[in-house]
């Protein structure tokens, strides 16, 4: 009578095949729903054990316990007398006019080419400036000698831990900066020598290595320490024995250190995380109410130790060859980058320093080459006081001591080194490039040139 | 009956046919806009403002879409089409005639929507319109017309209503689909500054709809035709069509039994269409899923909402076409049995896409965490959508607003996990309530029992959904509280001139550098001046900040913390120039004659900040004081200031009454300043509380929660204040840094915290005077404060006057 029913006529046996049929896609979701409260489960568990294992090896999980991990990785003795250091110069340059005149401290550029020989318009208000502000350079030298590196007080709050004493660190290396280029200006040798130990002082006190942002502010001292060495070496004003003196404070890093520093770094991040993963200030800072939520639901036991992976992963890429850690940091990177999307849960907790990582490993080979380039232009400079000439190439570095290791960069290629006139230059690989090993460039770079001197480490050796 | 009056009642029988869904809309608009303005909450406002907006954009779609069902399959479910034809009018004519209400209800609809969205706009203070950048400019108005052809040329075609609303989503993407070919296939040179697609896609959409109205006119004529030949006639005739009759195996002769195999079958025979055109749909939904995670997501999810909520409907649908439940009622078969076998075939797609989409995204490697918030969504959706199905008796009305409602549901769950912070296995039992409702009620259902005790039933269990709410219900009545004493003591004291207006009748000092000194009119240096010797330019910045002082007596924000920042700079440049031998003896007396203005005008500024009525400028004030006792602590300090300043900050630093109750005053405006706005602002909470951010507090438990907590952290710095320094203990410290989410350092607890709190000023670390820096309370009664007042009985009568206190 139907045509439509009896293609599928009801029998009892159909019937139940169907019934049968119908009912076994619910049992299999059943049981995978089942399996996935177990994963779940599992997951909570191995979180907590995660955590009493990372706990017991005394490292931080939470706000608390990075307080306690920052107190014992510092030293207090300074504490007050960074903090009046720090408090003098947060707005030591406010009450001055035209700080788009003054370098360093200000927004005006330094001399491009350093030399003692050229007329420096700012130098009056420069000197006025650094004469008033004397006793607090004298302060930050004092303040040096103190055991390093410093605790100031931090109100630790995840990743929203306002941070401000460390930038305002970099006041302290800007002033430094700027005290160290008027005393070369002014020929003042050993004022200039104390102002450099000085710097390296201030990136030992900021050496806090507690979290990305606390090493990459130390590197930024540290950079400005090395740059402040190879400015010098234009001036020629320093003889022998000074040469040794800041050479002696340039000693290669031995590589477990920088192992260490990245390991301790990214454990302070993963602390941070962990604050911020039960931090309502964290959901509150998503503008609406359905990313709170999703930052919410992204606490679920196996998003948690998702994380918690991927941080051992960002810990283990410092093992292995330094040369090869921004390759190792680009693959992780590319890694996590492809496997993340909108929907990863993990991602959203990623992303407070997923594109930073290969930044941050760059940043670490490009302090080594600075270092490497300092060392090798004060090499030069002491082959050239010993032999009254200069070097025909960096080979001849050898007969004063300096390691041909230290004549490379951390990617393995020769620095750039070359006599023009009465002075000799040594640079360094090209920082604006994205390659892994970068080459060094050709041509030494054009200190005049705004737009590629901070391309390459370089140094004017006079 | 002539022609005329019949076509008029044939229009007036249209109107009411569609005027559930023309009155659905509107309503749910008008809810969203009462919520919002009954809460007088400006974020909610502009929240809701966005949904309405969104509603209003999608709302002659989502009619268009659904009209031809209604007016068409409506007629098929209740057999009247054979009364149409009977009617002397042409077919053609009564085609028309529906298709011209239709489209009268399609422009109504698209003057409401415009109306909603201007209002919106109004309501959620945006002034710029984009009215027509948010409903597609033409184009989507455009389509609507095409849908709702489209609705209708299928309605006529099919079955069920459900299964013309299904075909319409495909359909709805020929113009586009038509119009990507074109311009793939041509590469078009306009000479006038219009994306191409633009008028290619309105061409489309014009050609499209052209054929959809004649497919419609066409299709309608042929079926009200078929029905004037018979009743008879026209069953063969939806037979040849491949529609079956409503109960296939009573066209047998076959009898249902109770066994649950029998009644699955016979569901699946009832629904088949149906389930296959949502099952396809969801299988489409898996598969793009993974594809769908790298964008937005937002196709994978409309599907999956749309496929799993249309199968929600699908329970009870079938079964309230034409009461076809009847005969399994009146046969006595049992509603557990009922409604446990209408759900197993849907709840058995669906159970087939979440473990489609399980594999895919573990297939793909594309976050498989999401597989359990997904289960969590299908549900909600699922559940919610067939509680529609069996509560609205109409099945066409229930497939429109079943999706609508469900996603409603969705942003409820969510919004409720955050603002109530419920534990997950309440979450769980509220999520299955609807399924419970569903069963419980399944006998009224069948038995067509749906009377006011039907609906009243239904709002009992949509009461029970508020069940997230009540663990942070309880957790508010067991918090601590503010003591009703201290409200009565905060609200004696709280000065009524005050409330509401203490902000605005604060005063930021600027100076050009410090902190832009856009506000302030001041001459600044141009950077081709000479530069000037520093001193004088102190000078400058320091008289710029005297006339501020002097132009008024209003209170100073602490917002003034770069300008308070400059002058401790000048200060303390100016006190160490007294032993640099680098300076000049002319520069050494300048800096000897600045020091001690930048110190008067900071004790000015200390006076100026402990008359404001917020907390926190109490606080900013306790930090200069500070400042200031470490100036008077220096050797020589008198002869530094000259007597009359030294007096006067000593005057200042003595005046421990004058600090305490200008705290007192500060507390309780600032409480009561809270409380007025939670009054006005009933759904979120204020974000501060006397000037601080209070988002570290609000966790957990929304607004409810962070109220009380913003109020019992006000009592107990209140009733600290009461204590004075006796009250003060490590216990009492804790707490307060706990209630106002600090860490307890910042009240000098642990072994780091005399760094922060100035009970021994040789250990403590100034923090300066940016206005991020104070913390409630946290100087209150360390000692500091002593050593202040023992500064102060050194005072020997200086005019209070010279240092800024204004004259009462």
């Amino acid at each position: 009578m139907n045509t439509k029913t009896d293609s599928v006529r009801s029998t009892p046996t159909r019937r139940r095949w169907l019934f049968w049929g119908v009912l076994l896609p619910i049992i299999l979701l059943f049981a995978v729903i089942t399996s996935q409260g177990i994963r779940q489960w599992q997951a909570a568990n191995r979180f907590e054990a995660e955590i009493a294992q990372i706990r017991a090896s005394n490292l931080p999980i939470d706000n608390a316990s990075m307080a306690r991990w920052f107190r014992e990785m510092t030293r207090t003795e300074g504490a007050s007398a960074w903090g009046e250091v720090l408090l003098a110069l947060e707005t030591a340059i406010a009450p001055i006019d035209n700080p788009e005149r003054m370098p360093f401290v200000g927004t005006g550029d330094p001399i491009a080419v350093p030399d003692p020989d050229r007329q420096w318009p700012e130098e009056k208000q420069v000197g006025e400036y650094l004469r008033w502000i004397g006793p607090t350079i004298e302060k930050i030298h004092q303040a040096v000698e103190l055991p390093k590196p410093v605790w100031l007080p931090i109100e630790f709050r995840g990743f929203q831990t306002p941070l401000a004493e460390l930038q305002s660190s970099r006041s302290v290396t800007r002033h430094l900066q700027l005290e160290v280029e008027h005393a070369l200006y002014q020929k003042e040798s050993e004022r200039a020598l104390r102002g450099i130990t000085s710097l390296r002082g201030v990136a030992e006190a900021f050496d806090w290595q507690i979290c990305l942002v606390g090493d990459l502010v130390h590197r930024a001292h540290a950079i400005a320490y090395l740059a402040t060495i190879r400015r010098s070496m234009a001036y020629g004003l320093w003889g022998e024995a000074e040469i040794d003196r800041i050479d002696s404070q340039l000693a290669p890093r031995d590589p477990f250190q920088i192992t260490e520093r990245w390991r301790r770094v990214f454990i302070g991040e993963r602390a941070m995380l962990l604050s911020s993963l039960n931090d309502a200030a964290m959901t509150d800072y998503n503008a609406d109410e359905f990313g709170a939520a999703a930052m919410k639901v992204a606490g679920l036991p196996t998003v948690k130790v998702g994380l918690l992976e991927k941080y051992f992963l960002m810990l283990r890429i410092a093992d292995g060859p330094l040369a090869g850690l921004p390759d190792r940091a680009n693959e992780l990177e590319l890694w996590l980058t492809q496997k993340g999307s909108a929907f990863d849960l993990t991602t959203r907790w990623t992303s407070m320093w997923l594109p930073a990582i290969r930044a941050y490993s760059q940043s670490i080979i490009r302090e080594e080459d600075d270092r490497r380039v300092t060392r090798t232009s004060l090499a030069v400079k002491k082959y050239q006081l010993r032999e009254g000439n200069w070097p025909q190439d960096l080979a001849a570095l050898d007969g004063i001591g300096l390691p041909a290791s230290e004549r490379v960069t951390v990617g393995g290629k020769p620095l750039g080194y070359q006599v023009d006139g009465d002075a000799a230059w040594v640079w360094g690989p090209d920082t604006s490039s994205r390659a892994a090993r970068p080459e060094v460039l050709p041509e030494r770079p054009d200190p005049a040139d705004e737009s590629t001197r901070d391309h390459s480490p370089w140094a004017m050796v006079r | 009956m002539n022609d005329r009056s019949a076509i008029g009642r044939l229009c007036w029988k249209e109107f009411r046919q569609l005027l559930p869904l023309g009155l659905l809309f509107p309503l749910l608009a008008v809810i969203f806009f009462a919520v919002a303005m009954v809460s007088g909450n400006t974020p909610l406002v502009t929240l809701v403002a966005g949904g309405i907006s969104f509603l209003a954009a999608t709302m002659p779609g989502l009619y268009a879409t659904g009209v031809g069902a209604l007016s068409v399959s409506y007629e098929k479910e209740q057999r009247t089409l054979g009364w149409l034809a009977s009617l002397p009018i042409k077919p053609i004519r009564i085609v028309r005639v529906k298709l011209l209400m239709a489209f009268s209800g399609l422009i109504l609809f698209w003057a409401l929507a415009t109306a909603l969205l201007a209002i919106a706009r109004l309501v959620s203070r945006q002034q710029t319109s984009v009215i027509f950048e948010e409903i597609g400019s033409f184009a989507w108005p455009v389509h609507t017309l095409f849908l709702m052809l489209a609705g209708f040329a299928l309605a006529w075609s099919t079955r069920s209503g459900m299964a013309a609303i299904l075909w319409v989503l495909p359909v709805a993407t020929i113009p586009v689909i038509l119009s990507n070919l074109i311009l793939s296939l041509f590469r078009w040179r306009f000479d006038f500054e219009i994306a191409p697609a633009a008028p290619v896609l309105i061409s489309c959409q014009i050609l499209s709809i052209a054929v959809a109205w004649w497919l419609a006119e066409r299709n309608g004529s042929r079926a009200i035709g078929a029905q004037s030949t018979g009743t008879h006639a026209g069953l063969r005739s939806m037979r040849e069509e491949g529609l079956s009759v409503p109960w296939a195996w009573q066209a047998e002769g076959a009898v249902p039994r109770s066994e649950p195999s029998a009644l699955v079958w016979q569901f699946i025979a009832q629904n088949r269409m149906v389930l296959l055109g949502l099952g396809l749909m969801l299988a489409t939904a898996a598969l793009i899923w993974p594809l769908d995670l790298w964008g937005r997501g937002v196709l994978s999810i409309m599907i999956t909402v749309l496929g799993v909520s249309w199968l929600g409907t699908s329970v009870f649908q079938g079964d309230s076409i034409a009461q076809r439940i009847r005969f399994l009622a009146d046969r006595g078969i049992a509603p557990g049995w009922v409604w446990s076998t209408r759900q197993l075939t849907p709840a058995s797609i669906v159970s087939l896409f979440l473990l489609g989409l399980l594999i895919a995204l573990t297939v793909s490697g594309t976050a498989a965490d999401l597989f359990p918030l997904l289960t969590l969504l299908v549900l909600i959706i699922y559940g919610t959508s067939q509680w529609v199905a069996q509560l609205l008796p109409s099945p066409i009305i229930s497939s429109i607003c079943a999706p609508l409602v469900a996603a409603m549901a969705a942003a409820y769950f969510a919004l409720s996990y955050v603002w109530f912070a419920p534990p997950w296995w309440l979450m769980a039992v509220t999520i299955l309530i609807p399924l419970v409702a569903t069963r419980a009620l399944t006998r009224r259902w069948m038995d067509r029992r749906l009377g006011w005790d039907y609906l009243f039933a239904n709002v009992g269990f949509a009461a029970l959904m508020i069940l997230p709410i009540a663990p942070q219900v309880v957790r508010s009545i067991n918090e601590p509280r503010m003591p009703a004493e201290v409200k009565r003591e905060l609200s004696a004291i709280a000065p009524p001139v005050v409330l509401g207006s203490t902000s605005t009748r604060l005063k930021e000092l600027v100076i050009a550098g410090a902190n832009g000194g856009t506000a302030y009119e001041v001459e600044t240096v141009q950077s081709n001046d000479p530069p000037r010797m520093m001193a004088d330019a102190w000078a400058d910045k320091l008289a710029q900040v005297q006339e501020q002082l002097n132009s008024t007596q209003v209170p100073i924000s602490v917002s003034s913390g770069a300008v308070l920042e400059t002058l401790r700079g000048i200060a303390e440049l100016c006190l160490i120039a007294d032993s640099n031998p680098a300076l000049t003896a002319a520069e050494r007396d300048e800096g000897a004659k600045t020091y001690p203005v930048a110190v008067r005008l900071l004790s000015q500024a200390a006076r100026r900040l402990r008359m404001s009525h917020r907390l926190i400028e109490q606080d900013m004030a306790d930090l200069i004081e500070i400042w200031l006792i470490n100036e008077l602590r220096r050797a020589g300090a008198r002869e530094r200031l000259g007597s009359e300043i030294d007096s006067n900050v000593r005057a200042l630093l003595g005046d421990r009454e004058g600090r305490q109750k200008a705290r007192e005053r500060a507390v309780a405006a600032s409480w009561a300043d809270y409380q007025m706005a939670t009054k006005k602002d009933r759904w979120t909470n204020p974000d501060q509380i006397g000037g601080y951010q209070l988002f570290d507090i609000i966790e957990p438990g929304g607004a409810w929660g962070a109220r009380s907590r913003g109020e019992f952290a006000v009592g107990e710095l209140w009733q600290w204040l009461r204590g004075g320094k006796q009250g003060t203990n490590p216990q009492r410290l804790e707490r307060i840094a706990r209630a106002w989410g600090l860490p307890p350092s910042t009240y000098g607890l642990g072994d780091t915290g005399p760094i922060w709190r100035a009970d021994d000023l040789n250990r403590y670390v100034h923090p300066g005077f940016r206005s991020y820096k104070p913390r409630p309370g946290a100087q209150w009664f360390a000692a500091w404060e002593d050593e202040a007042e023992a500064m102060g009985r050194s005072f020997e009568g200086g005019n209070q006057e010279s240092a800024g206190v204004p004259k009462e």
